[in-house]
């Protein structure tokens, strides 16, 4: 009868031992699984944001009618609700945040051609060259927009020279002509698209810093990286 | 421990399907971000034609050409920035 008892509670502390091992990598597992699950989550919100923040730079850039500012705080603020969740915010009226834990940037790049040498040349005439049109053949920015931290982060295209951005974001013919500081690496714009000369394309690049939703610090989720041309 | 090792094997079947629909919602998500901005360049670009089928090429081509940049052949990811 006692042997009988001493094997039961024998078979009982062994069962509660093995489940007590096997919980450990369960704990790990499921604190995995939910750190990638919400990291996908962030993921598909960032898609998200940047596609909203092209649609509206569509509309800000080729509708001037719209009165569609988005280098205004007030119009930034669609976005950053947009990103509710992300840190991004630096009060309750979602006003962008410069040490929050993401950052929009607004571009629109053209490969300058006749059509800006054209306007943004005084002294000149075609045929045009980079001799009487310095930025010709080359990409440059046409527009400019960067909303929140932007100390940590910067575009993939690189930054036009702050005295060449206008209050609204747009960068005048002249400099987008003749600045050639207010120019993109023809490597890095070819590796994404490539455009035909007077052609431009506007880009939405989102990054965000999801750091926070790790469950433990060895998942340490990537920061995520996003992207829109049209 | 039998017992433990058999449901091991459903729970990770489980969770590796539920990170797998994961990957797939972010999938159709970057998918959908990239037609709409083909459709959006696509819409810029009509004017470009003279002609009905002038205008049509030239959405087209301006199509396929951005939904290729917004989703490249090798990845679903864009490239990581340098």
């Amino acid at each position: 009868m006692s042997t009988t008892r001493s094997r039961s509670r024998s078979e009982s502390g062994q069962a509660m031992l093995e489940f007590a091992m096997v919980c450990i990598s369960l704990t790990f597992l499921f604190a995995g699984a939910f750190t990638i699950g919400a990291m996908l989550n962030k993921a598909l919100q960032v898609s998200n944001i940047t596609r909203s923040a092209a649609v509206l730079m569509v509309r800000s850039v080729t509708d001037p009618s719209s009165n569609l500012n988005l280098a205004d705080t007030v119009n930034q603020r669609i976005l950053i609700r947009e990103a509710n969740g992300l840190g991004m915010a630096s009060d309750s009226s979602f006003d962008p945040s410069t040490t929050g834990n993401g950052a929009i940037f607004l571009s629109q790049i053209v490969l300058v051609g006749p059509v800006q040498c054209a306007s943004g040349v005084t002294s000149g005439s075609a045929p045009w060259s980079a001799g009487n049109c310095p930025n010709y053949g080359s990409y440059a920015f046409e527009y400019y927009v960067a909303i929140g931290n932007t100390t940590r982060w910067a575009s993939v295209f690189g930054v036009p020279p702050a005295a060449d951005v206008n209050s609204d974001g747009t960068i005048s013919a002249t400099h987008i002509a003749t600045d050639t500081k207010n120019v993109v690496t023809t490597a890095t714009m070819t590796s994404v698209i490539t455009l035909a000369s007077g052609q431009y394309s506007l880009i939405a690049e989102t990054y965000a810093d999801i750091s926070g939703i790790s469950v433990f610090s060895v998942f340490k989720p990537p920061i995520i990286y996003f992207r829109t041309l049209t | 421990m039998m017992i433990y090792c058999i449901m091991l094997v459903f729970t990770l079947t489980m969770v590796g399907l539920a990170v797998y629909a994961g990957t797939l919602y972010v999938i159709k998500g970057r998918l959908s971000s990239a037609v709409d901005a083909a459709a959006l360049a696509a819409g810029r670009s009509v004017n470009l034609g003279a002609t009905v089928c002038a205008a049509q090429t030239a959405a087209t081509s301006t199509a396929t050409q951005y939904f290729n940049a917004n989703s490249p052949a090798a990845s679903w990811a864009p490239a990581p920035p340098p």
